[in-house]
């Protein structure tokens, strides 16, 4: 078993692949509603290892991994199972790595607002770090804990006593891999490091010093860019510069994946349609080369996120990317996170007026609808997110936002509810937490349902088409049903739950 | 580097890290003699809406150890 210095882990949540389908992540974020033995072999299945280095680890981590080693710091991601015998093995320091350390983040938190059972990820956490707190008892090691929602922790400071954390890495939703180097060297120097280090923009990492992973990442993910130029209020990620990754970057880091056996990725940024870019406006040659690229090495290639307004201000271009990704043979599909957020001009005005740019704010029902035709047409399959109970919201403002979900049934699409979070790093952080569901809030989180529920059976059979998945698939078709045979008692549920 | 007394207003902390802040300071170090929970929940506000500048909040068992820190250097960290 080699040695390490320092260990990076996460709990099996994150520490998976879910089974290689990216958007079965989702999955992990739910109340343990069905047995949890079948959930988690569902959602967050082990990630194959040697002698618990794995295979593919968390894109984040993989950075930091690969940082940390390029300073000549021994340092390996490991699986959650086997972070105690690499600690006692003489590692110093651990890092562990979340985006939603105790369920406050959406959707787990929209989830738990009306479900009194804890979530799977929450669950998976408490084990991990409770089993890390022993291991503080027997060996001397540091534990560092960092990520985009580390300001979770300043909402339960009494566990950091608890579970012994020793420093806290803010990065304001910005990697942090040069700080997290230093903070790694003091600790093995035996210097003192403050308890809580929030890394302002003017410390955002630089390009010259950002390090390409050195393994494979989960699904295949790279990152090819970072910041928005949309900010909208209730996001973190606007708040940094906007940075786009050269081309050889990526293929570096695509190789890296291709080079372990990971054969289908996904390219992770903001807005994908955006890419090389500095304004709201695509650049069509460079999108189409990052496609290139990742379609001459990958078999498919899908994207974390775009933005619909970009999309409708080059139909051509999305055209022809879906034609150059999707070949029917070894992709059928291109699913993409999206922002729909609001029906209401009003809100969108309110919030995130950039995010319809170029086109006028008032136009912004229309460009979703737009959008969603466009993509449908093109085989682009978006998983939209709605943000519930944002501050200044209307009866007005909800009742838009489900007629514009109801509008969206003729498009292949999941849309999910959050309910508003005010997450450290954003304009909104200071806000009150939604809390107060009432009847109309009740009419449109129904309407998401309904829409998932028309659409993810047929879904299902799209998005897993190899032999390979056929248990899986059978397994959330069963699932579908059970939730389908549940949607009248939760509605009832809800009702009861906005009418106290 | 800023003391803060354990009991401060985080309204009053906010004030001292923005006049810092106009005064050019790209990095701060708050160090307060205090129980690590107590200090966290206290200057949770001021930690959560701060985007610039860099902040590092050191967290003492005592006044000795707080003095001690004054001599750290903050910058060390994003060399």
């Amino acid at each position: 078993m080699p040695r390490f210095d320092v260990v990076l882990s996460t709990d099996r949540s994150l520490m998976t692949n879910h089974h290689g389908k990216e958007f079965l992540g989702f999955g992990t974020t739910m109340p343990l509603i069905l047995p949890r033995r079948f959930i988690q072999w569902l959602f967050c299945p082990p990630i194959r290892h040697r002698d618990g280095v794995v295979w593919q680890a968390p894109y984040s981590l993989r950075r930091a991994e690969a940082a940390l080693v390029a300073a000549g710091i021994r340092a390996a991601v490991i699986d959650p199972d086997y972070v105690p015998r690499y600690v006692a093995d003489g590692a110093r320091v651990l890092i562990v790595r979340h985006h939603d350390w105790f369920g406050l983040n959406p959707p787990t938190s929209t989830w738990t607002a009306f479900i009194d059972k804890e979530p799977l990820n929450v669950v998976l956490f408490r084990e991990f770090i409770e089993r890390v707190r022993k291991l503080k008892d027997r060996y001397d090691f540091k534990l560092v804990v960092t990520g985009p929602a580390v300001w979770q922790w300043l909402h339960k400071p009494h566990l950091v006593e608890e579970y012994g954390v020793d420093v806290i890495v803010d990065s304001n939703g910005d990697r942090e891999e040069p700080v997290l180097v230093n903070v790694v060297r003091r600790l093995l120097e035996g210097k003192r490091v403050p308890k809580y280090i929030k890394v302002g923009v003017p410390d955002s990492t630089p390009m010259e010093r950002m390090v390409p992973i050195m393994h494979a990442s989960v699904n295949g993910l790279v990152e090819i860019g970072r910041g928005c130029p949309r900010r909208c209020a209730f996001c973190s990620v606007g708040q940094r510069p906007l940075r786009w990754y050269p081309l050889d970057f990526i293929e570096r880091e695509i190789e890296a994946n291709v080079r372990e056996g990971v054969d289908s990725g996904i390219l992770s940024c903001t807005d994908v349609l955006l890419y090389g870019s500095s304004s709201v406006i695509p650049n069509p040659e460079a999108v189409i080369k990052v496609n290139k690229l990742a379609k001459s090495m990958w078999r498919s290639v899908g994207w974390s996120h775009c933005t619909l307004a970009a999309a409708l201000v080059n139909r051509r271009l999305v055209e022809d990317v879906a034609h150059m990704l999707i070949d029917g043979e070894k992709q059928k599909l291109l699913g993409v996170e999206v922002g729909v957020e609001s029906g209401s001009v009003e809100i969108m005005r309110k919030h995130m007026p950039a995010k319809p740019r170029p086109f006028p704010v008032e136009k912004w029902p229309e460009i979703v609808e737009q959008a969603f035709a466009l993509f449908h047409e093109n085989n682009i399959v978006p998983a939209a997110t709605i943000i519930v109970g944002l501050p200044g919201e209307r009866e007005e403002d909800v009742v838009a936002t489900t007629e514009l979900v109801k509008r969206l049934r003729p498009y292949r699409s999941l849309i999910v509810p959050m309910f508003f979070v005010p997450m450290g790093p954003s304009r909104l952080g200071r806000e009150e937490w939604f809390r107060r569901i009432k009847p109309y809030h009740v009419d449109l989180l129904m309407a998401c349902l309904d829409h998932a529920l028309y659409w993810a059976e047929r879904l299902i059979d799209e998005y897993m088409t190899e032999k390979r998945f056929a248990i899986v698939r059978r397994a959330l078709k069963w699932f579908l049903s059970r939730v389908k045979e549940y949607r009248p008692r939760v509605e009832e549920k809800l009702r009861s739950f906005a009418e106290s | 580097m800023i003391r803060v007394p354990e009991d401060a207003d985080p309204r009053e902390v906010e004030e001292m890290i923005r006049i810092a802040t106009a005064r050019g300071c790209k990095r701060i170090s708050l160090v307060v003699v205090g129980r690590e929970s107590r200090v966290l929940d206290r200057l949770r506000p001021v930690i959560k809406g701060c985007i610039v500048p860099t902040l590092g909040l050191w967290i003492a068992s005592s006044e000795e150890e707080a003095s001690a820190l004054e001599d750290e250097d903050l910058g060390e960290l994003f060399a």
